[in-house]
């Protein structure tokens, strides 16, 4: 269950000086988010790299790499890849609200 | 929606009395696994720390005693007509209202989804009595908490006819594929693929073995078309799994956007633009 004492969610490991390369430490998060995020850091042209690992099966963790272009920070790039991401799901999400209103879907209950 | 969607499951057994024949832990574990009608919103998820409210937690009884049937037909080898009450059903589940339970839960008292599971067994004598805690919980927690009991996507199948089929063999294409796939123009004996059926072909390549059929067909998928299968086994209704397994992706995004913001608070509030770093 949650550990007792409160832990960052997101860390910051030790890398170059700037934010322009930085390796992101998420805490309590699984490939769920990492796939996710890793692919909607890559639509970016500014990102010259992005990666995720989870370091190790039985921590709850996952690493994100993010490398920048022309030194911009891949703390924005990561900020907006988070907010693109919720309007993926937002549309995905209401796409389907939409379409089940239509009713038109086949409905199937088991007899037992 | 198998490990994150929460829901209501019994995570608390306490036992006053059992004699019967199967071990208070392996009914415990029993009881756990049975699926509740509960709706998952209208409670909150109860920490390991906090106290049981009548927000976070949902009470059942169970107090059945076995007894000889005293108007049994004579001579009768049936349990059923021997004995009163030989066997502990999920119906035997009584909820106890606490607090605003009562109206909250008006609609639809709380209850196993199935009254028929068959929790244990019993003979004359033999009592089982019990008090039961229901929680929210997480399927990563513990598969009795998963809302589903499948789910699954795949992703839409796409065939492309490139080289007109010989009529003579439309027949033996069509087999190649799942049932309905393949539509044969009864008239022209033309073949063509079914739009709305595509979707049932198993992709079993079945054709590409046929020297025939070289090069006259090719098997691929539709990358951006994802069909889920989704088998509820709780109180949501299959249709409304996806939904909130959508909001539980965009919680978990607001979470770490939060956080990231006030790192980036924390970045540019620092004067020479230091980042705090973690020892890695």
């Amino acid at each position: 269950m949650a550990a007792a004492a409160p832990v960052d969610k997101i860390k910051v490991l030790k890398s170059s000086p700037d934010l322009s390369a930085a390796t992101y430490q998420i805490h309590d998060e699984s490939h769920t988010i990492g796939n996710a995020l890793r692919w909607m850091l890559m639509k970016n042209p500014k990102v010259e790299f992005c990666g995720y690992s989870v370091p190790h099966p039985s921590e709850n963790v996952i690493n994100v790499r993010i490398q920048m272009y022309d030194n911009l920070s891949s703390l924005d790039a990561l900020i907006t890849a988070l907010a693109d991401l919720d309007k993926v799901c937002e549309s995905v999400e209401d796409a389907y609200i939409a379409s089940l209103r239509e009713d038109k879907f086949e409905r199937w209950e088991e007899r037992t | 929606m198998i490990a994150e969607v929460p829901t209501i499951a019994i995570e608390q057994v306490f036992v006053w009395n059992n004699n019967s024949v199967i071990v208070d832990e392996i009914l415990a574990h029993r009881l756990g696994l049975v699926p509740l009608n509960v709706d998952p919103t209208l409670m909150t998820m109860k920490g390991p720390e906090d106290p049981p409210t009548d927000q976070n937690t949902i009470v059942f009884h169970i107090d059945i005693t076995c007894e000889r049937n005293p108007k049994a037909p004579k001579g009768s080898t049936n349990p059923a007509e021997l004995y009163i009450n030989h066997e502990l059903l999920s119906s035997h589940l009584k909820w106890t209202p606490a607090g605003e339970q009562e109206e909250v839960f008006a609609g639809k008292p709380p209850a196993p989804t199935n009254p028929n599971i068959v929790l244990a067994k019993l003979r004359p004598g033999q009592q089982i009595n019990m008090e039961l805690h229901a929680v929210k919980g997480v399927g990563k927690d513990h598969a009795k908490f998963s809302p589903v009991a499948t789910a699954s996507y795949r992703l839409l199948p796409q065939i492309k006819i490139k080289k007109p089929i010989p009529p003579n063999l439309a027949e033996k294409f069509q087999k190649c594929f799942s049932p309905g796939v393949i539509n044969i123009d009864p008239r022209t004996r033309e073949v063509s693929v079914d739009e709305h059926n595509v979707r049932n072909d198993s992709v079993s390549r079945e054709v590409l073995r046929h020297p025939e059929f070289q090069d006259c067909v090719e098997l691929s998928r539709v990358r951006d078309y994802f069909l889920f299968n989704v088998e509820s086994e709780s109180a949501y209704p299959p249709e409304r799994l996806l939904p909130e397994a959508i909001r539980v992706m965009r919680d978990k995004l607001a979470v770490i956007r939060e956080a990231a913001e006030a790192l980036r608070e924390k970045t540019s509030s620092a004067a020479d633009g230091d980042v705090p770093m973690a020892d890695s």
